[in-house]
């Protein structure tokens, strides 16, 4: 599989919010913590309800973790 | 060739099935960078934890087999109980590390949307696997016994619990292809 064309911020944000570990944000949106490095590598595409959960677990709107990556050559 | 040999090639033949449709059902990720690596969750090590007690007990069933003989481990009943306790533990170990992996997290997030998905996907090449195992026993068997015109009970008796591993086997190696894989 390409990698993800959705873009995010969670690694940034996790420092941001009191270098939260990515167990604790694991355990924050029920997942594993497996899929959250595998997130912040950009080589999986959460499902709406997780990303919806991420974005909660920060209290932020989900544009300001998920953005949508330009096309090559765009 | 050997009866032996057929029945060792008709369980390569299925175990590999099962690690190709394992690997054709996940879509290959792109490597990780340097550094990063991936801690394995609770089904990643059940799915080793029942693969490898699996393959343990079998290999033990299929030695007993290759050192006492075909013939003998039919005809004496110590021999042949052993085996089937073996082959049976193999079962036991297999299915119950699957249906401990499968069940409903304990604590959430112990189960998430990723390690389903791998779930889902894993019995992928379970049938073909059984089928193809079942297909080099037929091809074997009748090449061997085509001139008595019958096949030794036992052998049967082996092509069912090879089948039978197979399909069992087929679960964890799907899971563990998956995990590397997604």
């Amino acid at each position: 599989m390409a990698r993800a064309e959705i873009r995010n911020r969670i690694r940034r944000l996790r420092f941001e919010h009191g270098e939260m570990t990515q167990q604790e944000l694991a355990d924050r949106v029920g997942c594993t913590r497996q899929t959250i490095i595998l997130l912040e590598q950009e080589r999986y595409v959460p499902s709406l309800a997780l990303a919806l959960r991420i974005t909660r677990a920060f209290g932020v709107p989900v544009e300001s973790v998920f953005e949508l990556a330009e096309e090559e050559g765009t | 060739m050997s009866v032996l040999m057929w029945a060792v090639l008709a369980l390569l033949g299925g175990l590999a099935v099962v690690w190709v449709g394992g690997r054709r059902a996940q879509p290959a990720r792109e490597p990780l960078p340097e550094g990063v690596e991936l801690p394995a969750t609770a089904r990643q090590r059940a799915a080793w934890g029942a693969r490898g007690a699996g393959l343990l007990l079998s290999g033990g069933a299929a030695a007993g087999v290759i050192v006492n003989g075909p013939d003998r481990t039919y005809e004496d009943d110590g021999v042949r109980l052993l085996f089937t306790a073996l082959v049976l533990a193999a079962v036991a170990a297999a299915a119950g590390v699957t249906m401990w992996a499968k069940r409903p997290g304990a604590k959430a997030g112990a189960l998430d949307e990723r390690d389903q998905a791998i779930l889902a996907q894993a019995p992928a090449a379970q049938a073909v696997a059984v089928l193809v195992t079942l297909a080099i026993w037929t091809v074997g068997l009748t090449e061997r016994f085509h001139g008595a015109g019958a096949v030794p009970v036992f052998y049967l008796y082996l092509l069912f619990w090879s089948c039978l591993l197979v399909n069992l086997l087929a679960e964890p190696v799907g899971i563990l292809a998956g995990y590397r894989r997604s």
